[in-house]
């Protein structure tokens, strides 16, 4: 077995006890980024120089006794919107294809401070406004999306590049890949996690997380990029989450919400099965599930995408006006349909989203935690992405992923995906979504967790040398 | 029951775009004008009715530090 086919735990424990260096991990993932780029195409910029450096660094430090805890030596990937201090920072435009950072994003700080060796940028869907990302494939099927907007990170879980990459999640952007790729993929609740640093596609909806090979990683990177940040007006003034013994903890009388609307409506019979099927397995272990209907179902894509376009198209009007031609003509288009969202829609619709935090408040009432899928399907071909639900009736990936994930970035409330099946045909990945309320990760690490333990689906590397073509 | 919103036509969008400083030119909203419809559809306010004296969801921070 190479270094970097081992768990996160495994590896953790390894280079604890001396058994493995940081720089036999890094250079195996170093070495698998290599074999594997060329069909997949996940990583912007690969940091090979500065993380031998920093693993030899560890190495030593680890050595004189001084180990860190389990995030020390471990490889991350991050993805492209996230600054990293004296390496290209691209988000994955042309837009900022000369940009490199000062300084580090508040994230990256807090997890090399933890140990933690960057070896790579991930690719993003441009500016993170998009769910297929272009540039990259899925390692289940070079032919297909890794999702996205974070798909370079999910693609480089997928293959056993690294154990833990960084996303960020608008409208689903680290649930979407995690879902196609057959990672775990973490958002934390609004707040909870500082975004000082990272590109921003919509400030009332950026959440900050990590896809995953397994669970445990999910949670102790999430919490080691949580706290309070000035800098950050959404920032949430709490302590530092430990979430260790939601990994280990029980699900018995845990009341899981089962949607009875919006989650399977314009969804795959499969996937919508395949996460009834995880539903029945958490039943399985004591808990109890409760049949819920999700309110204001049919405003939660008009407010999801009034708000994101008008705030994107803020963040990005100097450069619009400047340079147009440097964005991708599909990341142009919703930015030119922003700045013809009015004022009062924009405000109405963080209305709506008022009324909807109380319904969905008062839905959880009767449950602790909601589980759905994550998207409507697999990853869809990269070449033509889109789900064809009838002959007149065909939805562009990015509306039909982010639409399944929306409510958790409206309400702001913690979600994980987890991967809970592979299609029939073709074998792709499929992952359901657990949503829990405010500020309680631990519910839903928790329920994922228990899932993980119970099944054989989480913490799979995909088999590429079975199906590896170049990306063109 | 509301009328039903007048249809989103080029001439609007040109409007908008054009009191917004846009910068987008006559050419380029005709060839987008049907990919800039269906999201700007989605963002009609009346969607959003009613909403009575509800306040908006924000996150501004008054504290200092």
């Amino acid at each position: 077995m190479e270094p970097y086919e081992l768990s996160f735990s495994e590896a953790a424990e390894k280079i604890r006890t001396r058994e493995l260096s940081p720089v036999e991990l890094v250079e195996s993932s170093l070495g698998r980024i290599k074999e594997t780029e060329p069909a997949i195409n996940a990583f912007a910029t690969v940091t090979e120089e500065s993380a031998l450096r920093q693993a030899a660094a560890a190495a030593q430090e680890i050595a004189n006794g001084h180990y860190r805890g389990p995030l020390h030596g471990i490889p991350l990937g991050v993805k492209d919107l996230y600054d990293t201090a004296g390496v290209l920072t691209t988000s994955s435009s042309r837009v900022r294809a000369d940009y490199v950072p000062d300084a580090d994003s508040v994230a990256v700080a807090k997890l090399t401070a933890a140990g933690m060796i960057v070896v790579g940028k991930t690719h993003t869907h441009e500016f993170a406004f998009g769910a297929t990302t272009p540039t990259t494939r899925n390692p289940w099927d070079t032919s297909k999306v890794p999702g996205g907007s974070s798909g370079g990170s999910g693609a480089a879980v997928a293959s056993g590049s690294v154990t833990v990459a960084l996303g960020s999640d608008t409208g689903g952007s680290i649930r979407i890949p995690a879902s196609v790729c057959g990672t775990v993929g973490l958002k934390p609740t609004y707040g909870r996690a500082p975004r000082c640093g990272v590109a921003s596609l919509s400030w009332s909806l950026d959440h900050v997380g990590p896809l995953t090979r397994n669970v445990r990683e999910a949670a102790l990177v999430m919490a080691a990029m949580s706290g309070y940040d000035r800098r950050d007006p959404a920032s949430v003034d709490l302590p530092a989450p430990d979430w260790s013994a939601d990994l280990d903890g029980s699900v018995a009388g845990v009341r899981i919400g089962i949607p009875v609307n919006f989650y399977n409506e314009r969804v795959q019979p499969e996937a919508w099965s395949a996460a009834m099927s995880a539903a029945d397995v958490v039943a399985s272990l004591g808990a109890e599930l409760v049949k819920v209907e999700i309110p204001m179902a049919e405003t939660i894509m008009a407010a999801e995408w009034t708000i994101m376009l008008a705030e994107a198209s803020s963040y990005h009007q100097e450069a619009l006006r400047d340079t147009p031609e440097l964005f991708t003509d599909e990341v142009r288009v919703l930015l030119e349909a922003g700045e013809a969202v009015l004022a009062t829609s924009y405000i109405n619709a963080l209305r709506s989203r008022t009324l909807m935090q109380a319904g969905w408040k008062d839905m959880f009432r009767d449950i602790d935690v909601l589980l759905a899928p994550t998207v409507p399907g697999p990853g869809v071909d990269a070449e033509n992405p889109v789900f064809a639900w009838a002959a007149d009736d065909v939805e562009a990936a990015t509306s039909a992923y982010s639409r399944v994930c929306a409510p958790a970035n409206l309400t702001g409330l913690p979600a994980i995906s987890v991967p809970v099946a592979f299609t029939a045909e073709g074998g792709l990945p499929l992952g359901a979504q657990v949503i829990g309320k405010p500020f309680c990760e631990g519910d839903v690490i928790r329920i994922a967790a228990a899932y993980e333990a119970a099944t054989d689906h989480v913490g799979r590397v995909a088999p590429m040398s079975m199906r590896v073509s170049s990306v063109s | 029951m509301p009328d039903p919103a007048p249809a989103l036509t080029e001439d609007i969008v040109a409007t908008v775009l054009g009191f917004a400083r846009s910068n987008v030119d006559p050419e380029r909203i005709a060839d987008k004008i049907d990919q800039y419809r269906p999201l700007l559809e989605m963002s009609r306010s009346d969607v959003f009715r009613p909403l009575g004296e509800i306040p908006p969801a924000t996150a501004f921070n008054a504290r200092w530090e």
